[in-house]
């Protein structure tokens, strides 16, 4: 979770499933989900990941320089029309998302 | 309120998720053990611990999942701190003196001593190899101890020499495997795991077994020595460092910062959770178990691991460097994580495979160096945990995981002295947790090369280790792809010679 490939990777999803669905951030969290364990989520799971995000999103308001790091250390170009709050809770959603065990051991 | 409410549901479907899966392990369990209150404590017990670390407060968890009550028989020993020179080093030249050696010193060996079946390099007819070192009878026991082990010497009274250990192996990664799983084949849950397995652990913070390795190189046979094999993956043995991060990834990313942290790990426990009702899979909730378990690792592994607040004395003592990583810190690090209720603890220490090829590896300028290292820290923790009321019940044990041979190697021609593997007998000691002290248990032949006395095979130290800790080795058992499984799987007796 803490190693830097997983960080790296969950910037590459994140930064993929906004350029491929970005008219709702549920939509948008539905696709990354489905990309990386090849089924959509339940409405339950749906919901856990949309909270996190909206936590997230507001942290990082509060702390740009941590939403800059993260974006940094992912080594992605922040897509455009996504202010850089967002972008982080993202990456961190997707963090989670590839810490699933379902997708570590039954991807 | 959506929240409070997404948190209410929460807590039901842990709740519900471990009932479930307690009653489902619990079936396991009692289907498989048959019968017997002790079984079914044990089943408790295993049940329990698989849930310690993903149930926060429930009942199930922390010091509830500890019940020393619980095991076959009245535990001697708590913890274990596991000694393990690995390469293994020459029993002649340590703890199993043969003067008669020296009567045949150069000379090519009797024949009876030809065994090309179990040389890994020896061809042809090798010399014998008398030891270049004194031994002198040491304490009240008597027990005779190289010069190389000055300090060791000073606890003869205190630990049980057991000169009779034999294996079946006489390649090191087999014979670490059939050490601590009880095969030499992968697969088998570890000594540590199964003693995780059946006495859970004593602190939420850390995990019950963990593995420190010196040396420069992990063991022969990899990680698969502290594995988890088919037990659930909390039990697995896991490594800390002394230099750098304690634990690989155990530090956040740039921009996570604790609180972000906590509540990803909670986000994942929710998911996990989920999959958890669909599949009924136990080992999603042990990775659930572990990710928490990570998650307060994070701040409690670097402060065990900080040797820094230690007295200047004590780490003079130790001959511990602070940051460094050797043999010295490790044994340091094992009684602070002793003192923190880590269940089992195994060091490993490389450069103890001494055959003779380059004087790196010989008998002469290697083994005293490896010994200088070692000598004075294991006294040290010896000296600490005596002091600390602690040795009476911790189990220390030294071993490497065969012994050498009576004869020098001399591959390819070398000059420099050194011994093959020998899997027919070796030296080890063990002390505290109810083993007797200022004994020596077993005898060999005057060439150091058969047992003639009071053998004890690798299984039988397995169940002498487990008995001491409470469990009948026939008893603590796992059933795996139709079969029931142990430590000691179909072999193994307990060695009452060596209980005190």
């Amino acid at each position: 979770m803490n190693d830097i490939a997983f960080i790296e990777t969950a910037g590459g999803l994140a930064r993929r499933a906004h350029a491929e669905v970005s008219t709702s951030r549920r939509l948008e969290l539905e696709r990354a989900f489905r990309l990386a364990v090849i089924r959509p989520p339940e409405a339950a799971e749906l919901d856990v990941l949309e909270q996190l995000l909206e936590a997230q999103a507001l942290r990082f308001r509060d702390t740009p320089e941590q939403a800059a790091a993260l974006i940094l250390a992912a080594g992605v170009e922040r897509p455009t029309g996504l202010d850089a709050a967002e972008f982080a809770a993202r990456i961190v959603v997707a963090n989670v998302i590839l810490n699933l065990d379902e997708f570590l051991n039954r991807g | 309120m959506t929240s409070r409410k997404n948190s209410d549901d929460r807590d039901l479907r842990r709740h519900l998720v471990g009932e479930e899966l307690h009653a489902t392990t619990r079936r396991t369990f009692l289907g498989r053990m048959g019968s017997g209150i002790g079984g079914m404590a044990l089943a408790w017990a295993a049940a329990q611990d698989g849930f310690a670390g993903g149930f926060g407060d429930s009942p199930a968890s922390g010091a509830a999942a500890l019940d020393l009550s619980r095991p076959h028989f009245a535990p001697r020993a708590k913890r274990v701190i596991y000694l393990h020179m690995a390469g293994s080093p020459p029993h002649h030249d340590l703890l199993d003196p043969k003067p008669k050696l020296l009567d045949w010193n150069g000379k090519p060996c009797p024949e009876h001593l030809l065994d090309p079946d179990n040389f890994a390099f020896i061809k042809g007819h090798p010399e014998v190899l008398a030891s270049p070192y004194s031994f002198g009878a040491k304490g009240q026991s008597g027990t005779e101890i190289s010069e190389l082990l000055p300090e060791l010497a000073r606890h003869s009274d205190r630990i049980a020499v057991v000169r009779s250990m034999h294996t079946d192996q006489f390649n090191h990664a087999p014979a670490q495997l059939l050490l601590y799983t009880g095969s030499p084949r992968l697969g088998r849950p570890s000594m540590g795991s199964w003693i995780s397995y059946g006495l859970g652990s004593e602190n939420r913070d850390l995990p019950a077994y963990v593995v420190l390795v010196s040396g420069g190189k992990t063991p022969s046979a990899g990680k698969s020595v502290w594995g988890n094999g088919f037990l659930p993956s909390v039990h697995q043995g896991v490594q800390c460092r002394s230099d750098g991060d304690p634990v690989l990834f155990a530090s956040n990313p740039p921009g996570i910062d604790r609180e972000t942290r906590g509540a990803t790990i909670e986000a994942l426990a929710d998911l996990n959770g989920l999959q958890c009702e669909r599949n009924g899979d136990p080992e999603t909730l042990a990775r659930i178990a572990q990710y928490e378990l990570a998650f307060r690792m994070q701040v409690a592994v670097p402060e065990v691991m900080d040797i820094a607040h230690e007295s200047p004395e004590t780490i003079e003592r130790y001959g511990a460097t602070p940051g460094a990583a050797s043999f010295a810190n490790n044994c340091l690090l094992a009684r602070r994580m002793l003192e923190n209720d880590v269940r089992f603890i195994q060091l490993f220490d490389w450069g103890w495979d001494t055959h003779g090829t380059n004087p790196s590896d010989d008998i002469i300028n290697q083994l005293p160096k490896k010994c200088r290292e070692t000598d004075r820290p294991i006294a040290a923790l010896l000296d600490d945990l005596l002091e600390r009321g602690l040795l009476e019940d911790t189990l220390v044990i030294w071993s490497g995981e065969f012994g050498r041979t009576a004869m020098n190697e001399r591959r390819n021609g070398s000059a420099y002295f050194g011994r093959d593997h020998h899997p027919h007998c070796f030296s080890i000691w063990m002390a505290g947790g109810g083993v007797k002290p200022g004994i020596v248990h077993g005898e060999t032949c005057d060439f150091g090369a058969q047992i003639v006395k009071d053998p004890v095979h690798v299984h039988d130290l397995q169940a002498t280790v487990l008995r001491l800790l409470g469990f009948d080795h026939e008893r603590l058992i796992r059933r795996h792809q139709g079969r029931d499984f142990r430590l000691t799987d179909v072999h193994g007796k307990v060695i009452p010679g060596l209980l005190a």
